[in-house]
């Protein structure tokens, strides 16, 4: 039979002859086969790869950080150098939040979740430290880490005063 | 001629006829296998009846349970006290979830010791190292969803490990818990890869697992065929080694029943988010040996425990058939391998012990429901083993709060808390009965009247090391 390439005699009952096969798959030549080839695994990605972007994008929550601030009582309900675990909501969760009236119209607010693995930690007036329960961390009364295996200090959250309340905002650093 | 033929050999030829699998089917229940079988060739099968108890469980439970932070705990409450058999199925579905981890583990350690991850049986090993991560996320998933303290507060120390990952690690915590926090998004996502995506995921893995063994054959099976046909001690796989098989279905399911009818899966109270009760989060057991392992390493080296380890572990698992070209099979002409998993092995099993032993599961003296008091109490014996449980966290060598590390008896008696004789003198005394404020342990739950008086003994008998 004649190769329908080239027009040589192929050799056998098939229309391409084995010089025109190897041409064709070379790679500096973009044949029809290698062209659908590739064109069916691109957009079989591409097309993989949308939904993967819609799960992430749509699983991936929004930032908490820049919140709203929460009426959290007012100023009367926190005396002055003791700590208070209340509750700040977040995007669907409820964060323990320890918060410290420092006196002069000054707060401190701390997230109550170690930093090393995120078990509560406890106040403990007393001994003016927050201790870990799980792997012995420990912070000073101002949140900074001062002994276990947590990585840094506690987080703080957002805080002010406004019109006597004192008013608690999402997590900052 | 068809006339003779019985009904149902018609409707076989009729089925044969259009799937024509006859030939296929034929050699897969005649082959030849040895009577007698080590039970642990069987461990996979087990796995697999497992798993099916799983999904027939875990159907029923989710025609009841309702996945929402208001719900959930209530759901749970309702199967086990409202739904008859609720419990049973509650109980058989969380010794399920126990019973496939442990036997993942030990099938994959028999396939170890057999040598069945080498040529031509790699894929099956890989497929297998595959399914051992899906099952222990299965594991993970499933934990959080009766949604009480304990699954609560294990996810939120579980879903923060990834955050040691260099540079992506608070993205893969966020992604996994939907926020910044565990919410009622994190209960419903966990769900959700519980419920479809992980039982998608097992299927596919099992099916290429099961068609690899079923084309490479066991090493049984393939030893058995090389023996010319009559050879004694040789049966065919059908009835013989089904029997068998079956037999070892009514077992594992009987041993599952029994646990469940005797040990109820835990119920702890709702997830408290501010954790008022002062609960203090447990892991899940098959990360004792990592959670202990961490009190062992100094701080720094906390990423390389959390995220190296692990990523190690998988390398090597799945890696093994291309690291290991021994190409002997027989335990005795692999050393290496064989004393090298046998380190990991007993260090895994030795840290798993000391881990459970910590959070109280099977601690033999000084918990703090410990309701007997030792008259001459020993250090070893008696004492260690509740500073140990009580003390350790903050009292360590690495943490030693108020510069005391009550974990080795030299730093105790160089401390002189537990002088003098007249125990009420002794500072450990006042801490721990409360004279001396504050009460330890700090925060309680502190120790209970007789652990205290088992430790007053030992400070009247002048403290010793015995």
């Amino acid at each position: 039979m004649r190769c329908r390439i080239c027009g040589h005699e192929t050799g056998n009952d098939t229309d391409l002859c084995q010089d025109c096969v190897e041409r064709a798959s070379d790679h500096k030549e973009l044949s029809r086969r290698r062209f659908l080839g590739w064109g069916a695994v691109t957009v079989g990605g591409l097309v993989g790869i949308g939904y993967l972007g819609a799960a992430l994008r749509l699983l991936y929550p929004s930032s908490s950080g820049s919140a709203k601030l929460q009426d959290i009582g007012p100023v009367s309900n926190f005396p002055v150098g003791n700590y208070v675990l209340t509750s700040y909501t977040g995007d669907g969760y409820d964060d323990g939040v320890y918060v410290m009236n420092q006196g002069g119209g000054k707060f401190i607010a701390l997230d109550f979740h170690c930093t090393h693995l995120q078990c509560p930690v406890q106040w403990f007036q007393s001994l003016e430290k927050f201790m870990c329960p799980c792997h012995g961390s420990q912070y000073n009364k101002l949140g900074e880490h001062i002994a276990g295996p947590a990585p840094r200090g506690l987080f703080h959250h957002e805080i002010a005063v406004q019109n006597g309340h004192v008013m608690l905002g999402g997590q900052i650093s | 001629m068809s006339a003779e033929k019985k009904p149902r050999q018609t409707v076989l030829d009729w089925l044969d006829e259009r799937v024509g699998v006859k030939p296929q089917l034929n050699e897969l229940l005649y082959h030849r296998v040895p009577r007698s079988v080590n039970p642990l060739d069987f461990l996979g099968l087990a796995t697999l009846f497992v798993f099916i108890n799983q999904a027939v469980t875990g159907t029923l439970l989710a025609m009841f349970y309702q996945a929402s932070s208001k719900t959930a705990y209530q759901s749970i409450q309702y199967i086990m006290t409202k739904v008859p058999l609720g419990w049973v199925i509650r109980d058989l579905h969380y010794w399920g979830a126990n019973a496939m981890v442990v036997l993942v583990a030990a099938h994959m350690l028999r396939g170890f010791y057999v040598g069945a991850y080498k040529k031509p049986r790699e894929i099956t090993w890989i497929t297998g190292v595959v399914l051992l991560f899906i099952t222990i996320l299965f594991a993970f998933t499933g934990y959080l969803l009766p949604w009480d303290q304990q699954s609560y507060w294990a996810t939120m120390v579980g879903t923060w490990m990834p955050f040691y990952t260099p540079f992506v690690g608070i993205y893969i915590a966020y992604l996994a818990r939907g926020g910044a926090y565990i919410s009622g998004l994190t209960l419903t996502r966990f769900y959700a890869v519980h419920m479809l995506v992980l039982p998608a995921l097992l299927l596919i893995f099992f099916g290429i697992h099961f068609a690899m063994v079923l084309k490479n054959q066991m090493l049984i099976v393939e030893e058995a065929e090389a023996k010319p046909k009559g050879t004694k001690g040789l049966v065919t796989f059908y009835p013989y080694t089904v029997f068998q098989m079956t037999m070892l279905v009514v077992v594992v399911a009987a041993i599952l029943l029994f646990l469940a009818l005797s040990f109820h899966a835990p119920l702890l109270a709702p997830a408290d988010p501010l954790n008022k009760a002062h609960y203090t989060p447990v892991p899940l057991w098959f990360f004792y040996s990592i959670y202990q392992l961490l009190k062992y390493i100094p701080p720094a080296l906390d990423p390389l425990g959390i995220i190296g380890l692990p990523l190690v572990a998988v390398i090597v698992l799945v890696g093994l058939p291309f690291f290991d070209k021994n190409p002997r099979r027989e335990p005795r002409r692999r050393p290496f391998a064989m004393s090298a998993a046998g380190v990991i092995v007993v260090a895994v099993l030795g840290l798993t012990y000391l881990g459970a032993e910590q959070q109280g599961v099977s601690t033999s003296g000084g918990g703090t429901t410990a309701t007997t008091v030792v008259a001459k109490p020993t250090f070893a014996a008696d004492i260690e083993p509740i500073f140990q449980q009580h003390c350790a966290v903050c009292h360590g060598p690495t943490t030693k709060s108020g510069g005391l590390d009550l974990t080795s008896y030299a730093s105790i008696a160089s401390m002189k808390v537990a002088t003098p004789t007249n125990y009420k003198q002794a500072l450990l005394w006042q801490k721990i009965e409360g004279v001396a404020q504050p009460q330890m342990p700090l925060g309680g739950p502190y120790l209970s009247k007789s652990t205290i008086q088992t430790i007053a003994n030992w400070i009247a008998e002048g403290a010793p090391d015995n």
